[in-house]
């Protein structure tokens, strides 16, 4: 049903791709949930992807950009723009009752599982082609591997209580779960961290084990960065715990932050035993 | 969702775990292939508890579970193409 204009409480543009009039008082046009922030962000992007042939004023040029994309829009959902309330509007079946930014989130992680997927699928076509494949415990560290998939999945447990917390009202749960999962993400990281600094610096050039090596560092590379990202969620997401930014009513950054935390960790465990155990 | 639903879950993933650096520290060889069918059935039950609980897949409405298998649709439709691209 069309919300007449300036019907929200929050005085917030309305009707965002829903055939629904947006709202025209300024106040209202101010705090438009429209963003261009994620533009800017896949500008930056591109700019430090030209960099790459271009130089490194030009990678640099676009990191900067894609920083201020990053940070414009944390700033943005701090400040609570995109809190809208939701829209009977355009959401019919099949996502009916499905927020829209958790919806979004789904969506992410579908482009997500594609990309992981074809890193693992590249993986696996290598190895099974490649004349010499080192066998378990020889290239990685078993042990290593292990621990690491401990924190990882614990890390998840501890991401899922922190969601309880807010939940059921309990910001101060919230903030020491979050905690928690930023202390055991960041100690994964360190495993990693730890075992690519021996790979790299015990590889001889020209070794058979070269490819290995590469395809590991490629892959735990790519998800370490996603793990990286997920650190630096966390801490915004504890800063705007601390301010009050989060309620048993309002938790929806933290219980989409737990989807992408949940999936990082499912690629791990793909991950894990197709690098140290098989 | 259960209260306790997340900590078995998180028990049984750990359980798994040591299972599995278990059978890899003591039964893992070239030649044992049934070592490695294990160790892939317990990886493949751990992602899906992780994928059920966690990513709350089980209770989550149907069109984010269509979603969710058209991402792995798509990820496979991926995987193939990628890996017939490669093959020539």
């Amino acid at each position: 049903m069309p919300h007449p204009v300036g019907a929200s409480s929050h005085g917030i543009g309305i009707g965002l791709g829903n055939g629904v009039s947006h709202a025209t008082s300024e106040s209202a046009h101010e705090a438009s949930p429209l963003s261009s922030r994620p533009i800017i962000l896949c500008l930056g992007f591109a700019v430090s992807m030209a960099g790459l042939a271009f130089g490194l004023p030009v990678i640099i040029i676009g990191l900067v950009i894609l920083a201020g994309g990053v940070f414009g829009w944390a700033w943005d959902d701090y400040r609570g723009r995109f809190r809208l309330p939701e829209e009977e509007e355009g959401e019919r079946w099949p996502f009916s009752k499905v927020p829209k930014d958790k919806l979004a989130m789904w969506t992410f992680l579908g482009s997500e599982a594609v990309l992981f997927g074809v890193l693992l699928g590249s993986y696996a076509f290598i190895r099974v082609n490649f004349p010499y494949w080192p066998t378990p415990g020889v290239l990685h560290d078993i042990n290593f591997g292990t621990i690491d998939t401990l924190i990882v999945i614990t890390s998840s447990l501890t991401a899922y209580l922190g969601l309880r917390s807010i939940k059921a009202g309990n910001r101060r749960g919230l903030i020491g779960w979050l905690g928690a999962t930023l202390l055991l993400g960041i100690i994964s990281l360190g495993i990693k961290g730890t075992e690519w600094y021996g790979l790299i610096t015990n590889l001889v050039p020209g070794s058979p084990i070269g490819l290995p090596v590469s395809s590991y560092l490629v892959t735990t590379g790519i998800h370490g960065a996603h793990v990286l990202a997920g650190l630096l969620i966390m801490i915004y997401l504890m800063k705007r715990a601390a301010t009050g930014g989060f309620s048993a009513e309002h938790y929806g950054s933290v219980e989409n932050f737990n989807l992408y935390w949940s999936f990082v960790n499912c690629v791990w465990l793909v991950v894990f035993p197709l690098f140290y155990l098989l | 969702m259960n209260n306790t639903t997340p900590i078995a879950v998180w028990s049984y993933l750990v359980v798994a775990t040591l299972l599995e650096w278990v059978l890899a520290k003591n039964f893992l060889s070239p030649t044992t292939i049934y070592t490695n069918i294990v160790i892939a059935a317990l990886a493949a039950s751990q992602i899906l508890a992780v994928a059920m609980v966690f990513l709350r897949l089980k209770y989550e409405p149907r069109g984010i579970v269509g979603l969710a298998a058209a991402s792995l649709f798509f990820a496979v439709l991926a995987v193939v193409l990628a890996l017939g691209s490669i093959g020539h």
